[in-house]
């Protein structure tokens, strides 16, 4: 027949037309800003002119909104903009540092096993279901319990809990690659495994990993939340947004901004990560050419 | 049916696994549990008499091994704070949290899968604008902080619901709802927020399917070809969500019970971690992770059930 | 059918003295997808009328827009995004103008449409049986074991062996062929008047392909059905239709009763597919003459002849002006500046 005829009919033709959204989008650089803002200020905490978290003020419980205490003092006279602040900063630190570590150890564990396949592959299929059947939060809650509540040991833990669910995502995203044209293409041509992984599929599989990790961070930020609202995390006086909730949740009846404060810190920070990270999922998938 | 059986061999594999690895780590982490009995003032001798008398004094494989032949025998040891033997304690308490849990499915599902149907009939109109947009929101609320929410509403501002307190089912079944009502809440409205979105989408590549413009040109109702012809393909990957969400809402769950003081075994869990009190949260661990399996386990089966296709391939190995 | 004695261009068809109207009159019909692109004019002024009993053959290439046709005459098209104009007329009702419910009432019970590939056209994880009966259910409102029965002398008239154990059965237990067989059956459910198979063998293989259209032709005549036949093939339509219109980039470039369309085609394009089609008398290794080009933009009409970017025969004209439909004889009509002489057509195929 006709070599016109290969051709096919367009779908667009009978079925509603699908416009996905090549740009990022206005909401997606104000989440990232809200993040960098956030960020900002946990890093300058020391030097921007704040009151002193840690100061119980003498008769001035709970006070609301004022000249001197912007967003109002909690149960003890604490000032809640400056503790929300410095709050921010137990979140991000562990919220950064242990996904900066489950993507390193998780991602090369990934990498290798999607790449070389094999028994290496299904050594860490293996390893990954026992290590996900365990319930995460069981697990995170006892060794914190345990081993001790400073920021070291809360980032870590978090880290190692990211590593299983990390490389099983990065595996998959390797996967895609490993079997592409221009991965054999580099093979014949002689390159060494390493090269080839680091060259080739290490560029592509990053970005959606880095898309990926934004969510992820998002996750540890409301698991620590969850560990500090129940005391586990790092100790007081520090603040922490979990314990600051906490705190306030033993007040609602007579002031509920204690509460609130922390809690839209911690939602609209949430809530930014996990809109940028899907945002950016999307727009890597569309360069992707509709996969 | 040989999947059947190398999926229960796959359950036995992991639990004793859980089991092994919840039992040691738990002995390396620093933390005596006779010191947190007695406390501080403690004598040596009554720490090395409590020590003996617990059997703590063997080595860490020993006692998982005693403990794993006892488990197997149904023994689950005693807990080292009220000597209730852990057995009666989780029988006590799994009932309470399943009952959570049904609950907040029950509740996330009669939710979401209205919303995914209407949301993906009308993509990008108000009600799917709205739908999908506060599935997001409620996606990026911690728990706690919903919870706090919801008791600040419902208990503080407009006294309609306990903020703490459980009554159990066979005293009063109506004030037994009443008491579980905002921590199912709680925990359904962040399940339907995953359920809503991808029910939503798979139905929108559903309903650009070739069988169903068939459906239409046969001038079925819309009514008919969304829940006769649209909604069971839709649901495999709702099916799969659901079963590697149980990990996540059963952690949930636990803090919620611990929020709202519900006598499940989060909160048993929880104060036994305070208390450093092992075979309980060791048992504990190892039912959740079988619970983990068993759900998944179920998933698979109801793919059986669901795609015909799969079910062709299943049965003729 | 056509007035041979106007020669006006873009004439009407008219289905004769005015009380009596054909099954099917489609006028001036056209079909624009509004995309990023801006409007896309799938179908672009399509005039015919059906007779209940005849067989119509639309053949076109991919992307001519005959899909696009089929399913507007039908009113199968998204909600969103789509402008439609011109008429369509069943039984002398607007169907344009329906409601979405009385458009229901139509569908599976006066009209019908058979589509293409019948593994993405049958759903998945539904019954055979049930995929049957439905349609029966809300149109004849019969109970569900009469349904049933009913529905068993349909799988037995489509040729379908064991036909009791396949309504329990789904889509992918069956073979292709069996399962276009169950597509037909489909249609025919409620006896409609008028059936539209939109390329209904493409999907098959070639051995199946004759027998599900000498099944199509058998249904059409022992239930006095009108017929569309959608295709790209023209070896399909070739002994099975009464009549056939050649479309091209939304438009129909020329009509003819079918002996005169293959006797005397007068287009260039309906000329070059008719040459590429590949003849068992052939000698061996002959060069398959495949018409050059892609099919048009149709977001972009040309000026000009549409086929005029492909045309052996294009000159200047063609390319500044479109050519009308003008007549050739009782029932045919062309749109080419620079048509084949009366009878080349012929002296070729010999």
């Amino acid at each position: 027949m006709t070599e016109a005829v290969v051709a096919t009919v367009a779908p667009a033709a009978v079925a509603e037309p699908v416009f996905v959204e090549r740009r990022l989008g206005v909401a997606f650089w104000v989440s990232i800003g809200w993040v960098a803002l956030v960020v900002v200020a946990a890093v300058l905490a020391g030097v921007l002119p704040l009151q002193d978290p840690l100061a119980i003020g003498d008769n001035a419980p709970r006070l609301g909104p004022s000249a001197a205490h912007l967003l109002g003092t909690d149960e003890l006279g604490r000032d809640l903009l400056a503790r929300v602040i410095f709050g921010s900063r137990t979140s991000l630190t562990v919220g950064f540092a242990s996904i900066a570590f489950g993507l390193a150890v998780g991602g090369a564990m990934g990498l290798v096993a999607g790449y070389y396949g094999g028994r290496m592959d299904a050594a860490l299929n293996g390893l990954s279901t026992v290590l996900l059947a365990f319930p995460a939060l069981i697990f995170l809650l006892t060794v914190v319990t345990f081993l001790g509540q400073n920021l070291f040991d809360v980032t870590m833990t978090l880290g190692v809990l990211s590593v299983a669910p990390i490389a099983r995502i990065i595996r998959a995203n390797t996967l895609v690659y490993a079997n592409r044209e221009f991965v054999l293409a580099a093979r014949a041509l002689g390159a060494r495994n390493r090269r080839i992984l680091v060259r080739e599929i290490l560029p592509n599989v990053l970005p959606s990993a880095l898309a990926f990790s934004l969510v992820a961070v998002a996750v540890v930020i409301v698991a620590e939340g969850a560990l500090s609202f129940l005391g586990l995390s790092v100790r007081p006086p520090t603040p922490t947004w979990g314990g600051m909730i906490a705190e306030g949740g033993q007040v609602l009846a007579q002031d509920p901004l204690v509460a609130l404060w922390p809690s839209v810190a911690m939602f609209a920070t949430v809530l930014a990560l996990n809109f940028a990270g899907d945002r950016l999922q999307v727009y890597f998938q569309v360069r992707e050419g509709g996969l | 049916m040989r999947f059947l059986a190398a999926r229960l061999a796959q359950l036995v594999v992991v639990l004793v696994a859980v089991s092994a690895v919840s039992f040691l780590l738990l002995n390396q982490l620093p933390g005596n549990p006779v010191i947190t009995l007695l406390g501080p003032a403690a004598t040596p001798e009554a720490v090395h008499q409590l020590t003996i008398q617990l059997g703590l004094d063997r080595p860490a494989w020993l006692r998982y091994f005693i403990w794993l032949g006892n488990a197997l025998q149904g023994n689950l040891g005693s807990s080292y704070v009220n000597h209730q033997p852990v057995l009666t304690s989780i029988g006590q308490r799994l009932p309470v949290t399943l009952e959570l849990l049904v609950l907040s499915q029950l509740i996330a599902l009669a939710l979401a899968i209205p919303l995914g149907i209407l949301s993906a009939l009308r993509p990008s109109r108000m009600l799917d604008r709205l739908a999908s947009g506060t599935s997001f929101g409620l996606l990026s609320v911690p728990g706690f902080i919903l919870a706090e929410l919801l008791v600040y509403l419902f208990a503080v501002r407009f006294n309609l619901f306990p903020a703490t307190g459980y009554v159990h089912l066979t005293e009063d079944p109506f004030e037994n709802l009443r008491s579980l009502t905002l921590p199912a809440v709680t925990l359904g409205l962040g399940s339907m927020a995953v359920y809503m979105r991808v029910l939503r989408t798979d139905m929108i590549a559903t309903l650009q399917q070739d069988f169903i413009t068939m459906a239409r040109s046969k001038g079925l109702p819309t009514w008919w070809i969304l829940l006769r012809h649209a909604l069971r393909p839709s649901t495999f990957t709702l099916v799969t969500v659901g079963g590697l969400n149980v990990g996540t809402l059963i952690g949930g769950a636990f803090i919620i019970e611990y929020i709202f003081q519900v006598p499940g075994l989060g909160l048993l869990t929880i104060n036994s971690i305070y208390a450093r009190d092992y075979l309980v949260v060791t048992s504990t661990t190892v039912l959740v992770a079988a619970g983990f399996v068993l759900v998944n386990l179920l998933v698979d089966i109801i793919y059986t059930f669901l795609d015909p296709r799969v079910r062709s391939a299943r049965f003729a190995s | 059918m056509t007035d041979p004695t106007n020669s006006a261009p873009h004439h009407r068809d008219f289905a004769g003295p005015p009380g009596t109207h054909a099954l099917l009159e489609v006028e001036d019909l056209r079909t624009h997808f509004l995309t990023g692109r801006g409007a896309v004019r799938a179908v672009d002024g399509v005039s015919f009328t059906l007779e209940r009993g005849r067989t119509l053959g639309i053949v076109g290439e991919s992307g001519s827009g005959k899909t696009v046709l089929a399913r507007s005459i039908m009113g199968l098209l998204p909600a969103t995004n789509v402008v439609r104009k011109g008429e369509v007329r069943y039984e002398g009702r607007r169907l344009s103008g329906l409601a979405p419910s009385e458009l229901r009432e139509l569908w599976g019970a006066e009209i019908s449409m058979v589509f293409q590939d019948p593994m993405t056209s049958l759903n998945p994880v539904v019954r055979i049986g049930r995929q049957i009966t439905e349609t029966m259910r809300f149109h004849l409102a019969i109970p569900d074991a009469e349904a049933r029965t009913r529905a068993v002398e349909l799988l037995r008239s489509v040729g379908i062996p064991d036909p009791a154990r396949r309504l329990r059965e789904y889509p992918h237990q069956l073979s292709g062929g069996m399962r276009q067989r169950v597509t037909i059956a489909i249609a025919l459910a409620c006896g409609p008047k008028l059936l539209l198979a939109d390329e209904p063998t493409t999907a098959l293989d070639v051995t199946v392909q004759a027998q599900i259209l000498r099944l199509l032709g058998r249904q059409q005549r022992e239930r006095f059905m009108a017929m569309i036949l959608v295709t790209h093939d023209l070896g399909v339509v070739a002994g099975r239709t009464d009549e056939i219109v050649v479309m091209y980039a939304g438009r129909i470039v020329e009509r003819a009763p079918t002996p005169v369309l293959f006797s005397d085609m007068r287009m260039r394009y309906t000329q070059a597919l008719f040459r590429s089609i590949p003849r068992v008398t052939d000698p061996a290794h002959r060069r398959l003459q495949a018409i050059g080009g892609r099919p048009p933009d149709l977001a972009a009409p040309a000026r000009g002849c549409s086929f005029a970017p492909r045309c052996r025969f294009a000159r200047a004209r063609c390319h500044d002006e479109a050519p009308p439909l003008v007549d050739a004889g009782p029932g045919h009509s062309y749109a080419c500046w620079y048509p084949a002489e009366p009878g080349e057509a012929a002296a070729e195929a010999s």
